[in-house]
């Protein structure tokens, strides 16, 4: 492969990557440095306490040497002052710097190149140290954006990532460089997959995503959702569908906070009225914070089980994706661990959800317009040596409609998996959201 | 009674495929037309609030006006395509406004005009052929 420099599209505005030409190939990094949770706190400390002993040490030199001179003696002191007090809390800063550094090179995280050679294209860490991945261009059968935007090359020798982790907007602009930079068709390397070996219908040809020939680019993207649900290559097929997840980080922490300080409020209550003479006569004094103590252990267990259940709920991988409508794909459920599942079905469902302002307050009204069992199986004994992975077609109906999303109205496609198993109270319910694409008709 | 008319070559056009439209200026208009804006775009009806995004926009002008009908083709875009569902239905529309020359307009009022040209045409088309939920429920 001979290098193109103008092959390689500029970096759009307000990203976080640059781009430089050098000798040995084009170099797309990211910019930026991230300063963030526990090394700006520990830098702060520092500072303060290297400014701080610095100013005393100075006074403190000021008046003695006012009263005593400037002798060997009290330089000695001073200096001796110098290197405990500025040059330990130095010494620390240094060495945080160090251990960050450290774990930036041997780890792949927010730095990293990626040096796009004639003949190999490798991703380094910082200082380049350590080699994250490696692939040459003409192995490359395709380029994804996998699981929280990292970009990723699909070789014959299986996965490599081509970048960190990016933001949506970043990683999309990276793939489609590197796609156009192999001067390939994005088609071919999208969608290069031998679907004779699965034994499904190959999709209709077209491009991954359909551009839009006119108008401003920006609107391809309002029109289409992100066509990376499809997050991550797949174990037994090409990927690995990410379930739906609701953004509630935030509600689950400040849940946890205040839990935490009714568990530790209630202990201390409990040591305390338990330390009383006339809390050990009377249960009345400790029965309070016992009970407020059993409630927060009660929704930290809850909490942890609920997890690690969802942990080991069912997954989904898919041959192709984007899906084009009235194509087939292949499937695969996949379950682990050890149970008697008594029902799993899953369902092919389309929903139009459209927001509305009534009033002063914007509501969501939600429909499913479009759903279908594609596969059901009941009485399945799955063991650890044996999970459960049962492949099936997934046809999208010819002339549905597309993905859609604008700022108001969405038109969602998703593969929603229903599981009932054995001494299970209630069902698992997972929905995988797919972007469904319009098949390309001839003018 | 003579009016501006707007005619497309068709009412369904395939995602991709060039729309061909003439735009026929009225002849008895009430001054000498300042320019023609065509513009093409796709916006949501139904329960949500309406989103509108044009993809094709087009104004005529001076030059451009030497006859009473004006010509234009556009290359369609793959989507969205027009969709009838149950709480969203996607609309795609061929728009036509005119605006008036008139020399004893005050600056100000021509400012206004500018802003509140009315309508002259609007046409409704089809891109592609998508299957209702009905349609795809039986």
């Amino acid at each position: 492969m001979v290098l193109d420099y103008g092959a390689f599209p500029p970096p759009p505005n307000k990203t976080a990557l640059r781009v430089r030409f050098a000798p040995e190939g084009i170099r797309v990094r990211k910019g930026g440095w991230k300063f963030g949770g526990w090394l700006p706190a520990v830098l702060v400390i520092c500072g303060f306490l290297i400014v701080r002993n610095l100013f005393g040490i100075f006074q403190a030199a000021q008046q003695m040497w006012a009263k005593q001179g400037v002798n060997a003696a009290n330089l000695g002191v001073v200096g001796r002052a110098v290197v405990a007090q500025v040059g330990v809390p130095l010494l620390v800063v240094i060495l945080v710097l160090l251990i960050v550094a450290l774990r930036s090179a041997v780890r792949l995280g927010d730095y990293w190149h990626l040096l796009l050679g004639s003949d190999q294209w490798q991703l380094r860490g910082l200082f380049g140290v350590r080699v994250f991945g490696r692939a040459a261009p003409s192995e490359i059968s395709g380029i994804v954006v996998a699981q929280q935007g990292q970009v990723m090359a699909e070789c014959e020798g299986g996965w490599q990532p081509l970048s960190g982790l990016l933001t949506p907007a970043d990683a999309s602009w990276l793939r489609e460089a590197l796609v156009s930079f192999l001067k390939k068709p994005t088609a071919e390397v999208h969608d290069r997959l031998s679907q004779e070996e699965l034994g499904v219908q190959p999709p209709t040809p077209g491009p991954a995503v359909p551009d839009w020939p006119q108008g401003p680019p920006s609107l391809a993207g309002d029109v289409f959702p992100p066509s990376n649900v499809a997050g991550q290559p797949g174990k037994i097929l090409r990927f690995e569908l990410l379930p739906f997840t609701k953004a509630r980080a935030g509600c689950v922490t400040c849940l946890l906070v205040l839990v935490g300080f009714m568990l530790v409020s209630g202990m201390i209550g409990l040591i305390v009225s338990l330390g009383l003479p006339l809390g050990r006569a009377s249960p009345f004094v400790w029965v309070g914070p016992a009970v407020q103590v059993a409630l927060a252990l009660g929704v930290f267990v809850y909490f942890f089980r609920s997890r690690r259940v969802q942990a080991l709920g069912p997954r989904l991988e898919i041959s192709n994706h984007p899906l084009y409508s009235g194509s087939i794909y292949e499937a695969c459920v996949c379950q682990q661990g050890s149970r008697l599942v008594e029902s799993i079905c899953v369902r092919l469902v389309c929903e139009e959800t459209a927001k509305y302002t009534d009033g002063t307050v914007t509501r969501t009204a939600s429909e499913q317009v479009y759903q279908r069992e594609i596969w059901r199986n009941a009485d399945v004994q799955v063991t650890e040596d044996a999970p459960l992975a049962e492949r099936f077609p997934v046809g999208v109906p010819a002339g549905a409609m597309h993905s859609f999303q604008s700022s108001n109205n969405s038109i969602t496609w998703k593969l929603v998996v229903e599981e009932q198993a054995a001494g299970q109270w209630s069902a698992w319910k997972r929905e995988f959201p797919v972007v469904v694409v319009p098949t390309e008709s001839a003018p | 009674m003579n009016e501006t008319t707007l005619q497309l070559d068709r009412k369904t056009y395939a995602p991709g495929e060039t729309l061909r439209g003439v735009v026929s200026l009225d002849p008895d208009q009430a001054g000498p037309v300042g320019s023609v804006e065509v513009a093409i775009y796709w916006m949501t009806e139904g329960k949500g609030d309406s989103d509108r995004a044009e993809v094709y926009r087009r104004v005529f002008g001076g030059a451009d006006i030497t006859d009473s009908t004006l010509e234009f083709e556009v290359p369609l875009p793959l989507a969205p395509l027009s969709y009838e569902g149950v709480i969203i239905k996607i609309r795609w529309y061929v728009e036509v406004r005119v605006r008036l020359q008139r020399e004893d307009t005050p600056a100000l009022l021509k400012f206004v005009e500018r802003l509140l040209v009315p309508v002259r045409r609007r046409e409704a088309f089809q891109l592609g052929e998508v299957k209702s939920p009905k349609e795809l429920a039986t």
